[in-house]
């Protein structure tokens, strides 16, 4: 690939695999997209977080890049200019412009405290994204402080050079021949009256980490199949409550990061996910049973040669011949098609959980909570993210629709276990 | 610091309301001049839209003007202004039929239904003008669009009643209808002989308006309700 006098920095790059369906599948009103935010103790200086931005960029050049429109695909097209630090707004997550001049594929948004990055999903997935805004959040407070927090963890070092490992594509490197059917039965879809358009709302519940940890080790599993056993009963009771689609079976998304699987450094997308069906009246209403069959669930899922014919059934759709040689403008109304038939049909909602970030300690005491909310999907009025920094584990609800029932189901089945839930909203 | 007294749940301090069941945070001991310190900003960011309101307006008044131009010049060299207003008035109507509710930033549909209305009114009016017929057009005409106009908006207006159960919706609906009906006849009665002999209408309103009781009588009944279900069901 070219690259040009700034060293290694490649001028453009291939979207990589699971990032090709994005640019294709967004409409005017909505694009795949999530945010990462990071509430420090004191006032932020939007000064110093520009000139900290400066420097991650250098760092990580992979999120200074712009989409752009090729005659067969879209690619990321580097560019020397640097996002603004913007002012937040209530609303979260609008689609903003994505392929023109001085355009990114990110936004950097700044309240009060609160720092918050909202990326296109194209560009990277949770992991790349909490890396470029902890990188940032070290380096900024390094001008605030004066002094350097050590890198590690997801922090990275800015005075590295930026590596190729970060933007190389580990789908097709680690996929294989044996491919996997992508069919899947349709879901039940959760449906209400819907908020005015352009509003999120998110509702953030705050849990204390080490106490959810004991609650699950005392059922005998992980914090993460716990809050997700939790959903899936919601997303059921809700289910039950309603008199459409009874022979559907509600199903959770769970993405799943394969970099547990595969040695892979890279910044850019490299998760897939397991759809968990759950149909009522299979005795799923126990908290034990529900854990039992999601962790039974997710342990056959979560095999590594079953996950991988999953992701190369992916690959090798995009090594189609007949679909390569298609110009973009067909390509794209093909896969937008396509995301309308599998992509969310085959979810009621999503659960994505970063899992526990560890700051390094020198960072501990200027940070004060960790946030992670998932964009509205197209269809699927519902979606909730977790992360857990700082002794805080955040779940956040972002939603599309004003009914309140599944959240409510989750959250005060969680104070029923004794489990203190601090609830903010926008 | 308030709990909600139905979810158990910590609020935090800017709520007015628990986010989950909707129930006011009523807590004595907070005092009411205490300021709410929210981490969210007040602003509320307008949605990016690829289609620019004010260049949208001006492009698409543009669009109407060549063919009116090009009508008027045509006509005035034709010998006097003749068959153009015609043509220039369906050009005006379809603008507001079609460029308004792109350039006008209101989900409600009231007003353009309202407008849509009115441009015909307007149109129909302009014919009545060029052809010295105001009296078709304020006996039938002009009524009869109002009668519609109206029906529709009440029938909008019940359809978008969400919160009101949908039998109760469905025999309002219905009964408008019925009441749509007889106006017609009312209408066209006068217009035609000069004083109302209701006949069609009757029949067919009556058994609109028996619809609309049976909807009304069965959201009523829990019984009747449950009977039908028993017997019914399959």
């Amino acid at each position: 690939m070219k690259t040009s006098a700034k060293g290694q920095v490649p001028a453009w790059l291939r979207l990589d695999n699971a990032a090709k369906i994005y640019p294709a599948a967004r409409t005017k009103g909505w694009m795949p997209m999530f945010r990462v935010s990071l509430t420090f103790v004191m006032d932020i200086d939007r000064d110093k977080m520009d000139q900290a931005l400066k420097t991650t960029l250098k760092r990580l050049p992979l999120f200074g890049y712009r989409l752009r429109r090729g005659l067969f695909w879209y690619y990321f097209e580097r560019q020397d200019s640097q996002p603004m630090v913007e002012e937040d707004a209530r609303n979260p997550m609008l689609p903003f412009r994505l392929t023109g001049r001085h355009s990114f594929m990110l936004r950097l948004r700044c309240h009060k405290r609160r720092v918050a990055l909202e990326v296109f999903h194209a560009l990277t997935d949770g992991f790349g994204a909490t890396t470029f805004l902890l990188t940032l959040a070290a380096e900024y407070l390094f001008l605030v402080t004066g002094h350097r927090i050590p890198p590690g963890g997801m922090v990275l070092d800015t005075r590295d050079k930026p590596s190729q490992e970060e933007w190389t594509d580990s789908f097709p490197r680690y996929a294989r021949k044996l491919t996997h059917p992508r069919k899947e039965q349709t879901a039940w879809q959760l449906k209400g009256y819907k908020e005015a358009p352009g509003f999120l709302r998110v509702v953030t519940g705050e849990l204390p980490t080490q106490q959810l940890l004991d609650l699950a080790r005392s059922r005998g599993t992980t914090v993460n199949t716990l809050l997700s056993a939790l959903l899936l009963q919601a997303l059921l009771e809700q289910k039950d409550s309603s008199r459409r689609g009874r022979k559907k079976p509600v199903k959770l998304s769970l993405p799943v990061n394969l970099r547990r699987f595969y040695p892979s450094l890279t910044l850019r997308n490299f998760s897939f996910y397991v759809n968990v069906p759950a149909h009522s009246g299979h005795g799923l209403e126990d908290l034990d049973a529900m854990i039992k069959y999601i962790s039974h669930y997710m342990g056959l899922e979560t095999m590594e040669a079953r996950l991988n014919a999953r992701f190369s059934a992916n690959v090798k759709a995009e090594q189609n011949p007949l679909l390569k040689v298609a110009p973009l403008f067909i390509k794209s109304l093909f896969l937008k098609l396509m995301y309308r038939a599998t992509g969310e049909r085959y979810v009621t909602s999503t659960m994505t959980n970063l899992g526990q970030v560890n700051l390094p300690p020198e960072m501990l005491p200027h940070v004060l909570r960790m946030n992670l909310v998932l964009g509205p999907a197209q269809k699927t009025p519902l979606s909730a993210a977790v992360i857990s920094a700082c002794g805080k584990t955040c779940v956040s609800f972002s939603k599309t629709m004003r009914d309140t029932g599944v959240e409510r189901a989750f959250f005060t089945a969680l104070v029923k276990l004794g489990i203190p839930v601090y609830i903010t909203s926008n | 610091m308030s709990y909600c007294v139905q979810c158990g749940v910590q609020l935090s301090n800017d709520l007015k309301a628990c986010p989950l069941c909707k129930t006011p945070v009523n807590n004595p001991n907070l005092k009411p001049t205490e300021p709410a310190a929210s981490e969210h900003p007040e602003r509320i960011e307008e949605r990016f839209t690829r289609l620019d309101v004010g260049y949208a307006r001006q492009l698409s008044i543009i669009l109407t003007m060549i063919p009116i131009f090009i009508v008027l010049v045509l006509d005035i060299l034709d010998g006097g202004v003749t068959w153009s207003p015609f043509v220039i008035g369906a050009l005006i109507m379809l603008w507001c039929f079609l460029a308004a509710p792109l350039i006008i930033h209101q989900r409600s549909p009231y007003l353009f239904v309202a407008l849509d209305v009115l441009a015909l009114c307007a149109y129909l009016a302009l014919i009545a003008w060029m052809t010295n017929g105001f009296s078709w057009y304020l006996e039938i005409v002009l009524p009869l669009l109002v009668l519609i106009g109206v029906t529709t908006l009440l029938m909008l207006l019940v359809i978008r009643r969400l919160e009101m159960l949908k039998l109760y919706r469905a025999a309002l609906v219905v009964l408008l209808l019925a009441l749509f009906v007889v106006g017609l006849e009312v209408i066209i009665d006068l217009s035609r002989d000069g004083a109302v002999h209701l006949g069609w209408s009757v029949y067919a309103g009556i058994p609109l308006a028996v619809i609309a009781l049976i909807a009304f009588a069965l959201q009523q009944n829990k019984g009747l309700k449950e009977e039908i279900r028993k017997r019914l069901f399959v």
